[in-house]
């Protein structure tokens, strides 16, 4: 039961920054799932030509 | 490039703006702190100035006796301020006419219900407590001092000549008293009853009851039941607050919601920057390909433009070369001809 | 190329000299701070905990060290490419303006030992200097991995060289966003201080205030220290100099929109909250000071100087917009902070304070001198030309 704000804010805030810091560190691996074939066609162009 | 550059900076004010105007802290919910907490009633009306709640704390706490002894009325010469060896100060507000007294304020850390310093310590240091007080730890303070710096009531000292173990030092609401059953210190000094303890929400009615019963003695308000969210020492006056050195017409937000309102934008960037920026970086090192791609174009079709001019050229070139040679030829054969002709004449001739 | 003046002339040379004094006299200083207590070198009291060594060190180093994300992140995430020249001096300047920040820091906090608690033992994460130290943290560790490679390319480690310039955009993406985070969030700590803060220079906007001009810092301080390196370290300079006005030339344009804008927030905040009464009194003066004279007046002069190509004007807007950052930030601070109070109850700065903090700035440029000398910032090394 949170009485004060000041435990409201101590709580979300909290949690707020795992939550970012998850999601920042996933997005690096989403990224490079993405951009990774696109990746892969370059060189095999760059390496056809 | 310089618009994705402005437009970016446009979108970050309007950000800022969206977030700090519109993201309230809890949205709809209210906090009614805990219930059963104490406070502490001042009225100025009864406060003498005779500071024997300076004294009783500085007992309480272990802290050396006052500097300038009870009685003396030479020490309200100058406004004083809480300091690490003086957890609470009694100031003279208005000098004594021959019609009226003098009127005198205690003041000390306000136990505010939703502390500032709390809110603004990165190390949690403060704690707000089911019974009232607010408390500080010290085994984890870095002394960062932005509490002191906070602080609207100017309540926080800090021990600057210790360079080992500095600490924050403020009132304490005599907590290990209240905890044992036992009155603040101050409380049980004052010889005027100008300092009541009990419950926060019987004190107000307390406060409401004398103000209904000598309106002309009060003015109409108590102090600190909702100023920036409200606090546990209550405040009663005969002249108004702003004179006594508190913020008059304070709201009632508490500034922990102002001080972290800005906070809520902090997830927002996180979670838009890699893609928007990511996305920039993409489409620059697109506009670079389709650029390069372009030229590449151009330099290929000049050179193939070149290359058909030459080829005309050449083929110009090998036509007339083949023309001159048939005119050569042509010519050859005639002045072979003309020359067979004349020599057969000149036999002719010699015959 | 990597035989230094020192080497040359000796290492008895005038600047080295008075640098050593300012040095050894702060050091003594800094000694004493820790032996007697803050109390013993600072003019700080229970009304004013946070002075110069906030103010200035602090406040106004991370200001002033935005060159560093400003800069890569034209080059890098908006393709700026003819600014790569400067993109190494706004690195190493943001790197050691962050470290120093952070030694001003410890020497200004009451237990610098414990400076780790926040993330190792308990966390406030309520508080704006949460998302500082945070931020601070991680974004020294970026600037100082971004400065690597010009070390690795001294050093001769080729493999280490080539793992960390791989990582360039995502390093440059990291920074713009800590940078973002941490600029904006040193002004919000005055959020806390609503009555504290004269309302002129208190906004709900402070944050936006703070981050974009940081922008314009980062900007006038490239073009500042650049000026600098080209006199003191023209020897090392690759670039022509035409390049190298080119340049110039083309950050004042920048600096030009960004004190635009700049000034466009600022004068908006104050009619949102309808705060033009405060112009007409002495602080109101004060301020109009600091928006007319150190934003308004060097946006003008960034923008004519752009036209017409005057690389001398150029140069005065941005020494004269790093003051204008030092006054707003001691504003903020400490001169219409607790504005209100009594003159005997407002602070000035101990002597010893100004000492520590010439201290700290001749220790960087101390640094900055040796690193330039040695490594290829200002010029490329000849085995990786064309490599970046």
């Amino acid at each position: 039961m949170m009485h004060t704000l000041f435990d409201f804010l101590t709580f979300t805030k909290g949690s707020t920054y795992l939550v970012v810091a998850v999601f920042l560190i996933a997005f690096i691996p989403f990224w490079l799932f993405l951009t990774e074939r696109q990746e892969k066609q370059s060189t095999v162009r760059a390496k056809k030509k | 490039m310089k618009i994705s550059r402005r437009g970016f900076l446009h979108g970050m004010a309007a950000a800022g703006a969206l977030a700090t105007g519109t993201a309230k802290a809890a949205g709809h919910r209210k906090f009614d702190g805990y219930p059963g907490s104490f406070g502490l009633l001042h009225d100025t009306t009864l406060c003498v100035g005779c500071r024997s709640c300076e004294a009783a704390c500085r007992e309480v706490n272990n802290l050396p006796p006052v500097e300038v002894p009870v009685g003396d009325k030479d020490i309200f010469r100058k406004k004083r301020r809480t300091t690490e060896k003086a957890y609470t100060v009694v100031n003279e507000y208005r000098k004594a006419t021959e019609t009226t007294p003098a009127v005198y304020r205690k003041h000390q850390c306000m136990h505010c219900n939703e502390p500032c310093c709390a809110s603004v310590c990165f190390v949690k240091a403060f704690t707000k407590t089911p019974e009232g007080p607010v408390l500080y730890d010290p085994d984890v303070c870095v002394g960062c001092r932005y509490c002191v710096m906070a602080c609207p009531y100017y309540a926080l000292a800090y021990e600057y000549d210790d360079p080992v173990t500095p600490r924050v030092v403020r009132c304490t609401m005599c907590y290990p008293r209240i905890k044992k059953g036992l009155n603040p210190g101050c409380s049980d000094a004052c010889p005027t009853g100008a300092i009541v303890f009990g419950k926060r929400k019987d004190l107000i009615k307390l406060a409401r009851d004398r103000i209904a019963r000598f309106p002309d003695r009060y003015v109409d308000h108590v102090f600190g039941e909702h100023e920036f969210g409200g606090t546990s020492w209550l405040t009663l006056a005969g002249m108004p607050f702003g004179q006594l050195g508190l913020h008059d017409g304070a709201t009632h937000t508490p500034i922990p919601e102002m001080a972290t309102s800005y906070l809520s934008v902090v997830p927002l960037i996180v979670t838009i920057y890699p893609g928007l920026l990511l996305g920039m970086y993409a489409f620059t090192k697109r506009k670079e390909a389709l650029a390069l791609k372009e030229k590449n174009k151009a330099v290929a079709d000049t050179l193939a433009k070149a290359d058909e001019e030459t080829k005309k050229k050449l083929a110009d070139a090998a036509a007339r070369a083949a023309k001159d040679k048939e005119r050569a030829v042509n010519q050859a054969v005639k002045k072979a001809g003309a020359e067979a002709k004349k020599a057969a004449e000149k036999k002719e001739d010699e015959k | 190329m990597n035989e230094s003046p020192s080497e040359r002339t000796g290492i008895i040379t005038p600047f080295n000299v008075i640098a050593a004094v300012i040095l050894a006299v702060g050091a003594v200083i800094i000694l004493i701070r820790f032996v007697k207590g803050l109390g013993a070198t600072t003019n700080l009291t229970h009304t004013n905990p946070w002075g110069l060594w906030i103010g200035f060190d602090v406040m106004t180093g991370v200001a002033l060290a935005a060159g560093g994300y400003v800069t890569s992140s034209a080059v890098y995430l908006f393709g700026m490419k003819e600014y790569k020249p400067i993109v190494r001096p706004a690195i190493l300047t943001g790197f050691l303006g962050y470290f120093l920040v952070v030694v001003g820091l410890i020497v200004d906090l009451g237990r610098p030992w414990r400076l780790p608690y926040p993330f190792v033992v308990q966390a406030g994460p309520t508080s704006a200097l949460f998302e500082i130290a945070l931020c601070v943290a991680l974004y020294l560790t970026t600037l100082f991995v971004e400065f690597t490679p010009a070390a690795f390319e001294w050093l001769g480690w080729k493999r280490w060289r080539k793992v960390v310039v791989s990582m360039t955009v995502a390093l440059t993406i990291f920074g713009l966003l800590l940078s973002t985070l941490h600029q904006s969030t040193l002004g919000a700590m005055y959020l806390a201080t609503p009555t504290k803060l004269h309302p002129l220079w208190h906004s709900p906007y402070i944050p936006v205030h703070f981050f974009v001009s940081s922008i314009a810092a980062g900007i006038s301080m490239v073009i500042f220290e650049s000026m600098l390196s080209h006199r003191v370290f023209g020897h090392l300079v690759e670039i022509s100099h035409v390049q190298f006005d080119n340049i110039t030339v083309g950050l004042a344009k920048a600096g030009s929109v960004v004190l635009a804008v700049y000034f466009a927030i600022k004068v908006t905040g104050i009619s949102l909250e309808d705060k033009w009464h405060y112009l007409s009194t002495p602080m109101g003066h004060w301020y109009l000071l600091e928006l007319l004279g150190f934003v308004l007046l060097p946006c003008i002069l960034f923008a004519v100087g752009f036209r017409e190509k005057k690389t001398g004007l150029i140069r005065f807007a941005g020494a004269w917009t790093v003051i204008g950052i030092i006054l707003n930030r001691l504003n903020v601070s400490i001169i219409a902070f607790n504005w209100q109070l009594p003159p005997d109850e407002r602070y000035v700065p101990h002597w010893m304070e100004i000492w520590v903090t010439i201290t700290i700035v001749t220790f960087g440029v101390v640094v900055f001198k040796w690193i330039v000398n040695r490594m290829p910032i200002l010029y490329e090394h000849p085995d990786y030309r064309g490599m970046h």
